[in-house]
């Protein structure tokens, strides 16, 4: 039952974090989404696979988008300078961070592990290659011409393996692009997230900072009525 | 793990079922007590996302309504005050009540009165009432600790509430452990003793119910700190004994603020064994190891660092992003480790500790007094040696050697006290009246009992590894005894008519005036032997040096300024106000004469072994240290002085200028001038020299007064 307590409306910043809950949510469920998406791309299959690639591709996006979002929105949090309930605005917002931060790295370790595997499964196709053929790449290119002594079958999986290169770079590419994505979302949570087992992440050195934090913006709040009344 | 996961279930208990946004209330003994045990992180996963004080004035009127507010309090009269008041204007949505320890019948009934808005969901008991700092160590906090050392008389309503807290803290601890045990005592310590049969009471009547647990065997011994005031007073040299011996440990924090160039974020630290792994691997070991081991620490990381610098493929660089929370942990952890031994190194350079240190396990475990004289003398004598290491040797000395050469013990009293410009005279004394031989029942120091004798003489013989940890705490002996069922019955009576066959299983060991960093250890170190028994120790306060010295300081300050008021205004009444009544009897002489002697004395001794000896009159008499009595007119002195024998009355004159002439006034009838006794003035240490040589006159004058004959009759004191 609930309390004869006058219920007014929870402030706006709390409608703000429930946009970043849901969207952490979200960015939960895509990832097991991914987990799978990442599996199958891993069997062997009939198509040439790209459509679990762009799959996969998206998911990642919508991932990093999503995470990226939820980031901002934390910042909006605090923005608006000290007010009485800003301590419970910045615990929240540690919250969130340890949150995302945790997806980060989960997805973070996912990509990888997923890249790991592929690399194998290409390294397996190319060491064929490399077996059959004497040298390098660029003499595949150059024998191309000399198409002579080569038979059909050859020359297709010459082919699979141009594709494979340029595939190969471009998910480089994309794991670069992810990874630095990752690297200043990080850098922007590690601001926020405590710190584990240090003074910061102590109950009893937090409760003395609500003191002074509710002091500091009362000093604030000070200097700016003297300022006013001084101009 | 034991205590440690009491507490936490507990917490886990209170906010698992509230969902939503909470606020969780403390007071501030809940704040320890949650601190050690739960951190700010782990809160924030349960949606707790404000912590407050419930006395805090900070707290503002807002109201937060889409906030649940959990309580934690101890059931104290101030905290049901502070929850009138706020339930009356109730600022969170719902409220939740859990107190630390049982609640009585008045308590709840306000309680129940109290909520108007109904707003309250429900009120617990959840018996976490101690905190918990190492899985077998759980501390009281108690603040004004030295009053286990005051007589029962002389404050006995502050005694009461320390000894509530302890029965308060005591019994939670074995509610968390749902065990009832049977109790003993240490026969020699009348605090320990009520602080027993106030335990036994409360879980064998008053709540037999709430502790009716199934019969295990279960122990518990409430022991005195007086039995061993050795341990408190030695330096330590394992990790986190010495950490608290010099810098200072607070609820697991290390505070590094007034150190000077200590880094920003390491200004304040945390050591707990639940947290960092390093520290829970090095905590009980020896300084020179846990050098090498940090050492060790430093090389691997730096390795890593190295590696870190040298991203130069994209693997390189997700390498880093992956592993960044961690290495920034581990880089965190490095630093406070070395910071810390850093600034300890610093300290024992500064002090000359390993000097000193030397000789303080030589007082505390090998025996020849003469040499042991010698080496504190050497020390007291050295300049580089601090105030505090020369007092804590000389009470080292003195608890070992009290009786044997008082002439070499007084040597070294006066050596201390003038070397030592803040020494509070008599407080050496002071610790022998408390915790010397005649007061302890244990083989302190090995040498009372025949086994004890035996085990230290082969000790020596082998030869001892680190010679700065050969100590070891009474504390180490009564659990041998324990252990092995042999714990006397004469010394360790049991409460009622309990009786317990054979070992128990479980030990809570409870000393009253506080435990140290160096029993817990043995405690720890106890328990790992699996021996089938498992301990738990527990105290008032952790100590070290600094602590049990301020505890011996203000105990001996209430006890001095409360002992002179109502005895001293008593007699004046009697003597001035009354005066038709009979001479006053042989005794009451004694003891008027030794009042006011004693006291003039020492004022005057504080007086001018202080700095107040160079504030002017005026200065002083505006502070209000005012010798009260001397400030009577000479005629009441004189009334006052001729109840005692003149002889007694004469001796008053050496007091000040003041006092010369007041014996004079007195009206007496002087028969054959018997030999009278002088003070050995020149050797009254408090004195300075100018003071001494008039008081030479004086007395050659008074010699003159009585006869020209006869100087050498006088006996000397």
């Amino acid at each position: 039952r609930k309390g004869a307590v006058e219920v007014g409306l929870p402030p706006a910043w709390v409608d703000v974090s429930e946009d970043v809950a849901s969207n952490v949510q979200r960015a939960r469920s895509k990832m097991a989404e991914l987990t799978k998406a990442h599996a199958k791309a891993l069997m062997p299959s009939f198509g040439d696979g790209k459509e679990d690639q762009r799959r996969i591709e998206n998911l990642t996006h919508e991932i990093t988008n999503l995470i990226r979002k939820s980031e901002k929105s934390l910042h909006r949090l605090s923005a608006g300078g000290p007010t009485k309930d800003s301590n419970v605005r910045k615990n929240v917002q540690r919250s969130f961070a340890t949150d995302l931060q945790s997806l980060s790295m989960e997805l973070r370790k996912k990509q990888s592990a997923y890249l790991k595997r592929l690399q194998k499964q290409k390294e397996g196709s190319d060491g064929d290659l490399e077996i059959n053929m004497n040298g390098s790449r660029s003499q595949v290119e150059d024998t191309d011409l000399d198409d002579q002594e080569m038979n059909e079958h050859q020359l297709a999986r010459i082919r699979k393996s141009e594709a494979f290169t340029v595939e190969r770079e471009r998910e480089i590419q994309q794991v670069a692009e992810s990874v630095n994505e990752l690297a200043q979302i990080m850098k922007d949570l590690s601001v926020l997230v405590i710190d584990q087992g240090t003074i910061v992440d102590r109950v009893d050195y937090n409760i003395q900072n609500v003191a002074a934090t509710v002091q500091e913006g009362l000093k604030q709040l000070q200097k700016v009525i003297f300022l006013v009344y001084v101009i | 793990m034991v205590l440690v996961t009491a507490v936490r279930d507990y917490i886990n208990r209170m906010i698992q079922d509230i969902s939503g946004m909470k606020v969780l209330i403390l007071d501030s003994s809940t704040v320890s007590i949650v601190s050690v045990v739960y951190s700010q992180s782990d809160l924030l996963k349960k949606e707790v996302f404000l912590v407050e004080l419930v006395d805090s004035i900070s707290m503002s009127k807002e109201p937060m309504s889409h906030l649940k507010a959990v309580y934690f309090l101890r059931p104290t009269s101030e905290n049901i005050q502070h929850l009138k008041r706020q339930l009356a204007s109730p600022r969170f949505g719902e409220c939740h009540l859990f107190f630390s320890n049982i609640l009585n019948d008045t308590q709840i009934h306000i309680l129940a009165d109290l909520d108007e808005h109904e707003a309250v969901l429900q009120v617990q008991e959840f018996y976490a009432d101690f905190v918990a700092g190492d899985p077998c160590h759980f501390s009281l906090n108690i603040s004004s600790n030295h009053l286990y050392m005051l007589p029962v008389a002389m404050d006995p309503s502050n005694l009461q509430h320390y000894c509530d807290r302890i029965v308060d803290g005591i019994s939670a601890v074995f509610l968390a452990l749902k065990r009832r045990p049977i109790i003993r005592y240490q026969r020699t310590s009348d605090i320990a003793k009520r602080i027993a049969q106030d335990t036994a009471k409360l879980m064998y009547q008053q709540e037999s119910g709430l502790f009716d647990f199934r019969r295990s065997e279960t122990l518990l011994l409430v022991l005195d700190r007086r039995e061993d005031a050795v341990t408190p007073l030695l330096n330590q040299w394992t990790y986190q004994a010495m950490v608290h011996e010099l810098i200072g440990i607070q609820d697991n924090k290390v505070d590094l603020r007034t150190f000077g160039k200590v880094p920003k974020d390491q200004q304040e630290v945390v050591l707990s064994s639940e947290q960092d792994s390093f520290f829970k691997a090095n905590m009980y070991e020896n300084f020179g190891d846990i050098g090498m081991n940090i050492k060790r620490m430093v090389d691997e990381f730096q390795q890593i660092a190295k590696s870190n610098q040298k991203i130069q493929t994209i693997e390189d660089m997700a390498k880093f992003v992956d592993n960044y929370p961690e290495y920034r942990r581990k880089q965190g952890n490095v630093s406070k480790h070395v910071t810390l031994v850093t600034e300890m190194s610093k300290i024992v350079e500064e002090r000359k500790l390993m000097l000193v240190s030397q000789t303080e396990q030589e007082l505390a475990c090998n025996g020849g007094q003469g040499a042991a004289f010698e080496a504190v003398t050497t020390l007291l004598n050295n300049e580089n040696v601090s105030d505090i290491d020369r007092l804590r040797l000389v009470m080292l000395y003195a608890l070992r050697y009290e009786k044997e050469s008082p002439v070499q013990l007084m040597q070294l009293f006066n050596k201390l006290a003038s070397k030592s410009a803040k020494y509070k005279p008599g407080l050496v004394q002071f610790l022998l009246k408390q915790a010397g031989v005649d007061k302890r029942t244990g083989d302190l120091f090995g040498n009372r009992d025949l086994l004890n004798i035996a085990r230290n003489m082969a000790r020596g013989l082998k030869g001892v590894e680190n010679v700065y940890t050969q100590h070891q705490p009474l504390l180490t002996q009564t659990m041998e005894s324990i252990s092995k069922g042999r714990l006397r019955d004469i010394d360790y009576p049991y409460v009622g008519n309990h009786f317990q066959p054979g070992r128990p299983q479980d030990v809570v060991i409870f000393i009253v005036g506080g435990t140290t960093y160096e029993e817990s250890r043995s405690v720890a170190l106890f328990n790992s032997t699996n021996s089938g028994i498992r301990f738990i120790l527990g105290g008032t306060t952790i100590l070290n040096s600094k602590r049990f010295l301020k505890d011996l300081e203000d105990a001996q300050r209430m006890i001095r300024s409360s002992i002179m008021s109502p005895v001293v205004s008593e007699l004046l009444v009697k003597c001035v106000y009354e005066p038709e009544q009979e001479p006053i009897n042989r005794a009451r002489t004694n003891l008027l004469f030794f009042i006011i002697f004693y006291w003039v004395l020492a004022f005057f001794g504080e007086l001018l072994a202080g700095k107040m000896a160079r504030m002017s009159k005026k200065q002083r008499r505006r502070m209000g240290m005012i010798d009260k009595l001397s400030s009577l007119p000479q005629k009441i002195l004189a009334r006052v002085l001729s109840f005692l024998p003149l002889k007694q009355a004469i001796r008053t004159s050496i007091l000040s200028k003041k006092w010369k002439n007041v014996w004079r006034g007195v009206m007496t009838r002087w028969e054959n001038p018997p030999p009278f006794l002088l003070e050995r003035v020149l050797h009254i240490p408090s004195l300075t020299v100018k003071e001494a040589r008039s008081k030479k006159t004086e007395m050659k004058q008074l010699q003159h007064f009585y006869q020209e004959k006869e100087t050498k009759q006088l006996i000397i004191i």
